[in-house]
Formats: structure tokens, C-alpha cells, sequence
């Protein structure tokens, strides 16, 4: 459940919802090196993925769910991205 | 259905009514500033009305026509009769939808597409007048344009799409979310992921990401782009909330097919061009396949034109017989342009029309818009039926490949053409574009008034009401006549069978008097839950707004009243509570402190007693310090200091209803101001109600209100002293005994019995009314005891003799009598004589 912040990497877990948003948000901003780890992820509320659209984060793993992963993917790989 | 929605239908049927009337007027007096300001009001007021319920279709439709109004309203546009037209139906079609929740049919999704194009259509309106007078209507909004880059899709999604895409074609969708939705809790990810027909969605940004430190997590700022094979109608279904941050660009099926890749490298395929166009000259699709497969194996799947061959494939599958698209798709494989496809029709080719003749279809259908086109008058459509025109005929031609004959068919000429090229598919292709309107025209154009489904409810008025109120109440005492006409007959003409059967008719005239009263009741009454129901809301939004933690418990919600009272109780109570949680209630860290649980409770309690329903606001705040309000009551002037040091705590606590009185330190914007308790006596006065206060300091604060039930008919017991009838209400008595006058014993200066094992004290009811006479007792020397419950202990009034019992109409006390406490009213009874009911706790 929600995001567990580990030393480089921030592990998304199931449902993240909208309430994570600002801590996500400040913790990129904290350590804009860190990456994100979508593997356990089942679904996120918008405001996370825009944040992590905006931060450009580097995405260590994708998430498992094949849908969420052909939304995500392209939005959040820098080559594509904007 | 809920009483709320019951609620909203009668009003919103009365603004629809309302709305129409306005309309009728305004064609005769255009630009009456009145007029138009009270349509606005009442457009408006309705609008607001269904944002109450999850009606978006309705509010839809609504906010168009606020809009609209609102120009009108600040001379922004001028009122047409085609702009009343449009509001006229756009209420038919809110009429429709009430209707149709009237009779538990509520599928107002089915209704979006109406909703939304009647929304256009006022909007069109509203804009195409705002921007320029002469202008023509809004084009189609297509903000997007480069943002609807297909190529970009990528080919697998497409593939899939093009391959499910079913009459309709394909939509691409552009969902913008507002800025702030995540406020209001929606999910628009989750929103577009749940798409129906989804094959490909992406994520993008409406403003490209700005620094870091400057973005706001909770702003929206996405955009999604989202290819669905849905049906037009699934889609605005599943957006129907959202219908304006979502756009929806049809794609013809065709259009999918996009060869992408690296142009360079790979083998020469002019050979299998040139094959493949034999091949499909002379309808060999099986080897064009076979050949394109196998070219498809060998080619690098980067590669641009591996790209376009697996199109070719697709198409092959999907529509074999659409040979220009196919032998558009081969020929580009020589240019390694993405191939340009007709705008042809899909379906089944045509049988093939003779040479230099148009089909009758297209005859036929240009026959038609002719003669429209003919119509000499000058009703307000007239330019939309031109466009009308202009569209089926430009369609038709488009189909025939011929987009710039319009002018020349204009001028009638096109019959007369011989070398009209055959169209390849031109009868179909206008046909179902035209239906859909036309078929919506039928079902919807209808006018609300032609439908049945008159209203079930009816509104009357009040004073229809009281008078049958009236009415039913002189019934009632003209029935009670009937006992002591028995009585007469039997006792003075000595008629014994007459008796009997008045007897046996007053039984039957009073059981039908008796539903008839309660059937008119019925139709005053309304539970306290009308009122009630505003409180949770209230006592949430305003102890959120102190800082407060309440918990508010309603209790008798069910309690039915007259609506008279319950209207006048709705503005008091609100006052009550506001003050309760203002003054009432600590903060909680204050509370805590006190030992008292850190939210407060707040409770309501409505209940009948006898006739009069209490109401009790019980709250376990800080209660009211009698001190301080004495004092406060001194420094305002309201006592004097003689009353300051006479009043008791109890008396003074019931001085914050005296005017001008308030004990607020700091007047806040919700309460304090010192209107408030004697306002809400006075409303409650006004009713025939009485207010009263107990407050301990410390643990809270009880508001009592009591007030009548308005006409009720109380059943009274009448018994006798001292020569004189009184009546005491029923639902007080508990028992009516006779006790031998040994049995009474005197303890101090009271008289009490043991009734059944428990002492009732007992008082003679001559002795509290101040009449001289001593209770009589009967021949074997008994008293007539009767049990009265007041509050918990029951109490034995001793009487001269029981009568019967009565139904009697309760008449309060007016004029110079109303300042008699021990008399709740009089009644008449069926002699004609006047029964005094003795209001029985002033008297005790």
C-alpha cells in the first residue's frame, strides 16, 4: 500500500493514492537522482504520475500489469517524453 | 423515491411551467428587463435545484441555458424567437427526464447524446451572437488539431482497432480534466483507463513541466489521449460527466492505416507492385496474401514498408472487397507515401450504376432537398435548413467523388449532365447520415405537454385546506350531538328503539368522521425529519468551521406535525444549534480537560406529547453560568437590580431569551450578536409555542420547545367538580378509581392512597381551581380518584363523578382568557355547551 521511500529508490505498492502525491513531490525534490520502482503497483492516482512525469524520474522498474505499464511507459521514458 | 427527489420534481415541474410562461411572454414584450431577469432567476434556481442529484444530462442542459440567459441578461444577446425556441426545448427535454424519473424510468444516460446536442445548440447560440451578430455557427471545436497525431499510435494498437472497428469507425478521444478535479475526488487516470473499446491510451501534459519546485502536486495538468472501437454512444456514456473536457474525433476505419518505419533499405518491390496489382485486377486476393505474406517474412519489421504490408494484410482481411483502398495501399509501396484513400463508403458496393446516369437513390435524395430548398417562407430555421441542404447534397457529391459540382447542381443542371462519373457507393453513403437527426427529431422534438403522465401530486393551497379543516371540525361536534339526542330520546320522549338506532347511526357517522378527520390531517402533516434534515449538514460544516469535534444524534425524526409548524420551526432550531455549537460547546482540548469526551454531542429529540410535539436541543457543553447572565442582564438594562437578587439560576438562565441579551464574549459571524434567543421565541411564539431552558454549568444545556399540533382533536375525559364539567386530555389519565374514603390518609399536610402497592399522592381538583366545594363522595362513601401521569409519578385528582369521554376540537386560549394558565382551551361540546380542558401541569 502507498509508496515506501527506501534510500535511492521509492517503491510504489498497490493502490497509490491521491494523498501521496505531495510527499512524492517532496521527495524528488529532496533527491532528484532516485528513481521509482512501479513493479508492485497496481494503480496510481493521476497527481502521483504527474509529478513523476514532470520530476523526469528515472523508472527502475516497471509495473507488472501490462495495461498500467503501456500507459505509463511511454509517458515517463525520457525519449518519448516532453 | 426519496422525499428530497419527490420535493425537487413538484418544484422543478412548477419552474419548467414557470420558465414556459416567461418564454410566451417575452416573444409578446422582447426585452423586458423583468421578465428576462425572472427567467434567469428561475433557469438559474433550477439548475441549482438538480445539482442536488446526479442529473448531469439535466444540469447540463440547464447550465446551456443559464449561460444563455445570463447573455440575454446583459444585453450580450439579443432574444430571439429562436433563442426561445431552443430554451423551450430544452425545458421540454428536462420535462422529459422529470417525467420519466416521475415514473421510475430513470435511464437519463440513454438521453445523453439529446442532452448534449441541445446544450450545443444553446451554447451555439450564446457564442455565434457573443462573437458576431452575422456569424456562422461555431465550427466544430477542434483545438487539438496536431495533437491527433496517428502515426504516433503505435501499430500493434491500431491494428487491433482498425481490425474491431465497427461501423462507426474508430474514436480517437482527447480527455482533459479539469484543473481541479482531483479536489473533487475523481480519478481521471482511472477514468480513462476504464474506456470502453480501449486499445491505446497515452498520458501528456497540458503545459509542458515546468521547475520542479514550482509544480503543483493537486493541479491537473494532464491530458489523455485514448483510441477506442467503442460506439459513440458507450463513449458519452462513460464520460457523461465530464462532456466537456472531452473530445471525440471519429476515425473512419481507414484512416488507421498508416504505414510507419524506416523508408530506407530492404528489397525492390516494384516487381510485387506490379504482381500485386494484377493480382488484384483480376481478384486473386488469395495470391496477393500469400505473396504479400511471404514478402512480409523477409522483410526487417522496422522497415517502412514491412509496415505497410501488414496493412495490406489487415485490409485484405477485413474489407477484401474495398479494392481502391487496397490498390491504394500497393501503390504506395512504389512512393513510400502513406497512402491517400478516397473518402468512399464502406459496405457492400453498390450494384454498379449505369454510365452518365446518377443513381435514383442520389436522384431521389437531391429531388428532396430541392424542394426544400423551394420553400418560400420565412420562418427563423431557414438557415439551418439551407445548411441542411447544403450538407446532404455536398455529401452526395463527395461520394461521387465530385466535391466541386455544387454549384453546378445548384443551378439544376446536374440531372442534365451525362458524364457524371458511376459513384462507387454514393446511395448508402448519405443515407445514414441523414437518419440519425431525423430519427432524433421524431423522438425528441415532441413537446412535453403532449405526453401523458400528468403530475401525482397536486399543489393546493392553504387556505383550501384550513377551511376543510374547519369544516371537518364543526362534523365533529354536530356528531357529538347525536349521543344526547339519543339520550333525549330515550330519556324525555321516552322512545326506546329511536335511541337505539341513533345510537347505532352516531356509531357509523363517527367512524367515517373520525377517518375523514385523520385523512385531512394527514394531508397537513409532515415529519420533523423535513427539518431535521438540514442539521447534519449544519452542525458538520459550522463545528468543522469552530474547530469543534459534534456529534449530532437526531432522534423521533418521525414525529408528524402540522406543516405550518414544522415550516415556522425551521429558522429557530437552525438558530438554536448554531448558538449551541457557538457557545454551547467547548473546544475539544477544553473538554478533554474537563473529563468530558472530546467530541460533544449534540442531540435532537422530537416527540409527541399529547397534543403538542416537544422538540428538545440537548447539547454537553459548558452550559450557561446563571451568574454571568444575571450580570450581563443587569449591565444591559434588561432587569433591574430589585429582580437581579431575587432571580433564582433556573429564571436566570431563561434570560438569554430576553432581547438584547448575549453572552458571547466576541460576536462571531454566527452567532452573538444578541438576536438570537429572543428571535426565536418570538417565532416560536408566534406558532402557540413555548420555549424553555435548563442548563447545569458544566454538563449542558436542554432547550424545550413545545409546540401545538395544530388542529388536533383531543380525545378528553370530562369529570365534575363543584357542579362544573372540565376536561382533562386522554393520553393523561391513566386510570379513573373509586376509593372509599378510609383508605385515604393524610401525611403532612397532603392526602395520599396506596394503589396497588404504590403511594399516589392525591389532590382535589376543587381545591386547586380555588373552588370552595369539598370533593363529594358517593352513597357507599367512595371519592373519585382520577390517576393522572405528570412526568414520572402518577397523581390521583379527587373529583365529584367521571363523565364520558369526548372528542373535542381544542380551541386555545385567546384574548383576555389567554392569560389563564390552567386552561389549555375550550371545546365545544355536541349540547353546545363549553368545556373548559384543563391544562393539567400549570394546575398540579
Amino acid at each position: 500500500m502507498g509508496i515506501e521511500y527506501q534510500k535511492k529508490v521509492a517503491v510504489f505498492r498497490d493502490l497509490v493514492g491521491v494523498d501521496e502525491a505531495e510527499g512524492l513531490l517532496e521527495w524528488l525534490q529532496r533527491k532528484p537522482a532516485a528513481g521509482v520502482d512501479l513493479g508492485p503497483c497496481t494503480h496510481l492516482h493521476p497527481a502521483n504520475i504527474q509529478v513523476l512525469m514532470a520530476a523526469g524520474v528515472r523508472v527502475v522498474a516497471w509495473p507488472q500489469v501490462p495495461d498500467l505499464r503501456a500507459w505509463l511507459e511511454p509517458a515517463l521514458t525520457p525519449v518519448n517524453g516532453k | 423515491m426519496n422525499p428530497l427527489l419527490e420535493q425537487f420534481l413538484l418544484e422543478a415541474r412548477e419552474f419548467l411551467q414557470g420558465i414556459g410562461e416567461k418564454l410566451m411572454r417575452l416573444e409578446d414584450a422582447p426585452g423586458d428587463p423583468d421578465l428576462i431577469n425572472e427567467l434567469f432567476r428561475l433557469v438559474h434556481t433550477l439548475k441549482g435545484n438538480t445539482g442536488l442529484f446526479e442529473f448531469p444530462e439535466m444540469t447540463r442542459v440547464l447550465h446551456a441555458a443559464e449561460d444563455l440567459m445570463d447573455a440575454v441578461r446583459h444585453g450580450r444577446v439579443a432574444f430571439t424567437r429562436e433563442l426561445a425556441d431552443r430554451l423551450l426545448d430544452a425545458m421540454d427535454f428536462v420535462g422529459q427526464l422529470c417525467d420519466g424519473l416521475d415514473t421510475g424510468t430513470p435511464r437519463p444516460a440513454a438521453h445523453a447524446p439529446e442532452a448534449e446536442r441541445l446544450a450545443a445548440e444553446l451554447r451555439r447560440l450564446h457564442e455565434a451572437r457573443a462573437a458576431e451578430p452575422t456569424a456562422a455557427p461555431a465550427p466544430e471545436a477542434a483545438p487539438l488539431e496536431d495533437g491527433w497525431d496517428l502515426a504516433g499510435i503505435p501499430e500493434p494498437a491500431r491494428m487491433a482497432a482498425y481490425r474491431e472497428a465497427g461501423a462507426e469507425g474508430a474514436f480517437l478521444v482527447l480527455y482533459r480534466p479539469d484543473a481541479n478535479c482531483f479536489y473533487q475526488g475523481e480519478d481521471p487516470f482511472f477514468h480513462a483507463s476504464r474506456t470502453p473499446g480501449l486499445h491505446w491510451g497515452a498520458l501528456e501534459a497540458v503545459q509542458p513541466w515546468g521547475r520542479l519546485e514550482e509544480l503543483d502536486a493537486y493541479r491537473s495538468n494532464l491530458a489523455f489521449r485514448i483510441l477506442t472501437t467503442a460506439a459513440r454512444v458507450e463513449l458519452l456514456e462513460h464520460f457523461r460527466y465530464v462532456p466537456d473536457q472531452v473530445v471525440l474525433l471519429p476515425l473512419p476505419a481507414l484512416s488507421l492505416v498508416l504505414p510507419v518505419g524506416d523508408p530506407n533499405g530492404g528489397p525492390v518491390y516494384e516487381d510485387f507492385v506490379a504482381e500485386a496489382l494484377t493480382f488484384l485486377e483480376g481478384g486473386r486476393l488469395a495470391d496477393l496474401a500469400k505473396g504479400a505474406r511471404a514478402l512480409v517474412e523477409l522483410s526487417n519489421p522496422d522497415l517502412w514498408l514491412a509496415s505497410a504490408l501488414r496493412w495490406l494484410l489487415a485490409l485484405l482481411d477485413r474489407e477484401p472487397g474495398n479494392a481502391g483502398a487496397l490498390r491504394a495501399l500497393v501503390t504506395s509501396l512504389r512512393t513510400f507515401r502513406t497512402p491517400v484513400f478516397a473518402p468512399e463508403a464502406e459496405g457492400p458496393e453498390p450494384p454498379a450504376a449505369a454510365e452518365g446516369a446518377l443513381p435514383a437513390e442520389v436522384l431521389e435524395l437531391l429531388a428532396v432537398q430541392r424542394s426544400i430548398l423551394a420553400i418560400q417562407d420565412d420562418t427563423p430555421w431557414r438557415q439551418g435548413r439551407i445548411q441542411a441542404a447544403h450538407a446532404t447534397i455536398a455529401a452526395c457529391l463527395r461520394a461521387m467523388g465530385r466535391p466541386d459540382g455544387l454549384a453546378a447542381f445548384l443551378a439544376g443542371d446536374a440531372e442534365a449532365d451525362p458524364g457524371a462519373p458511376a459513384p462507387e457507393a454514393a446511395a448508402e453513403a448519405p443515407a445514414p447520415k441523414a437518419e440519425p437527426p431525423a430519427e432524433g427529431e421524431a423522438r425528441f422534438g415532441r413537446r412535453a405537454e403532449d405526453t401523458p403522465g400528468a403530475p401525482r401530486s397536486l399543489k393546493v393551497d392553504q387556505a383550501k385546506i384550513d377551511r376543510l379543516l374547519n369544516l371537518i371540525g364543526e362534523m365533529v361536534v354536530s356528531k357529538n350531538a347525536l349521543p344526547y339526542l339519543a339520550g333525549r330520546a330515550e330519556n324525555v320522549y321516552g322512545v326506546r328503539e329511536l335511541s337505539r338506532e341513533i345510537k347505532a347511526q352516531y356509531a357509523v357517522i363517527n367512524r367515517i368522521a373520525e377517518e375523514l378527520q385523520d385523512a385531512i390531517m394527514q394531508v397537513c402533516m409532515m415529519p420533523v425529519s423535513a427539518v431535521f434534515q438540514r442539521f447534519p449538514r449544519l452542525v458538520r460544516d459550522t463545528s468543522r468551521k469552530l474547530g469543534k469535534e459534534v456529534n449530532l444524534v437526531l432522534v423521533g425524526e418521525g414525529t408528524e406535525a402540522d406543516k405550518n409548524i414544522i415550516e415556522a420551526l425551521g429558522d429557530p432550531l437552525i438558530h438554536i444549534i448554531r448558538n449551541s455549537l457557538d457557545h454551547g460547546f467547548e473546544t475539544p482540548d477544553v473538554r478533554v480537560k474537563a473529563g468530558k469526551p472530546a467530541a460533544g454531542t449534540l442531540t435532537i429529540r422530537a416527540a409527541q406529547v399529547s397534543d403538542r410535539v416537544v422538540i428538545e436541543i440537548q447539547d454537553d457543553g459548558r452550559g450557561i453560568d446563571p451568574l454571568q447572565i444575571k450580570r450581563k442582564a443587569y449591565e444591559n438594562g434588561v432587569i433591574d437590580e430589585a429582580t437581579l437578587d431575587r432571580l433564582t439560576d433556573a429564571e436566570a438562565v431563561n434570560l438569554v431569551f430576553a432581547a438584547g441579551l448575549s453572552t458571547a464574549a466576541v460576536v462571531s459571524d454566527l452567532s452573538g450578536r444578541g438576536v438570537g434567543m429572543d428571535v426565536v421565541r418570538a417565532a416560536v411564539a408566534r406558532v402557540n409555542g413555548t420555549i424553555h431552558l435548563e442548563s447545569e454549568l458544566g454538563k449542558g444545556t436542554l432547550l424545550r420547545l413545545s409546540l401545538p399540533l395544530s388542529m388536533a382533536v383531543t380525545n378528553v375525559m370530562i369529570v365534575e367538580a363543584d357542579g362544573q364539567v372540565f376536561g382533562v386530555p386522554m393520553d393523561l389519565v391513566v386510570e379513573t378509581v373509586r376509593v372509599p374514603r378510609a383508605r385515604i390518609r393524610t401525611i403532612k399536610q397532603s392526602l395520599a392512597t396506596v394503589l396497588r402497592g404504590r403511594i399516589v399522592a392525591l389532590k382535589a381538583l376543587g381545591a386547586l381551581l380555588g373552588l370552595p366545594q369539598e370533593p363529594r363522595a358517593n352513597a357507599d362513601d367512595e371519592l373519585a380518584v382520577l390517576v393522572v401521569r405528570l412526568g414520572a409519578e402518577p397523581v390521583g385528582l379527587l373529583v365529584d363523578q367521571f363523565h364520558e369521554t369526548a372528542d373535542v376540537i381544542l380551541k386555545p386560549m385567546t384574548g383576555v382568557l389567554a392569560g389563564l394558565p390552567a386552561y389549555a382551551g375550550s371545546a365545544l361540546l355536541g349540547d353546545g355547551s363549553v368545556l373548559m380542558i384543563l391544562n393539567l401541569k400549570e394546575v398540579l
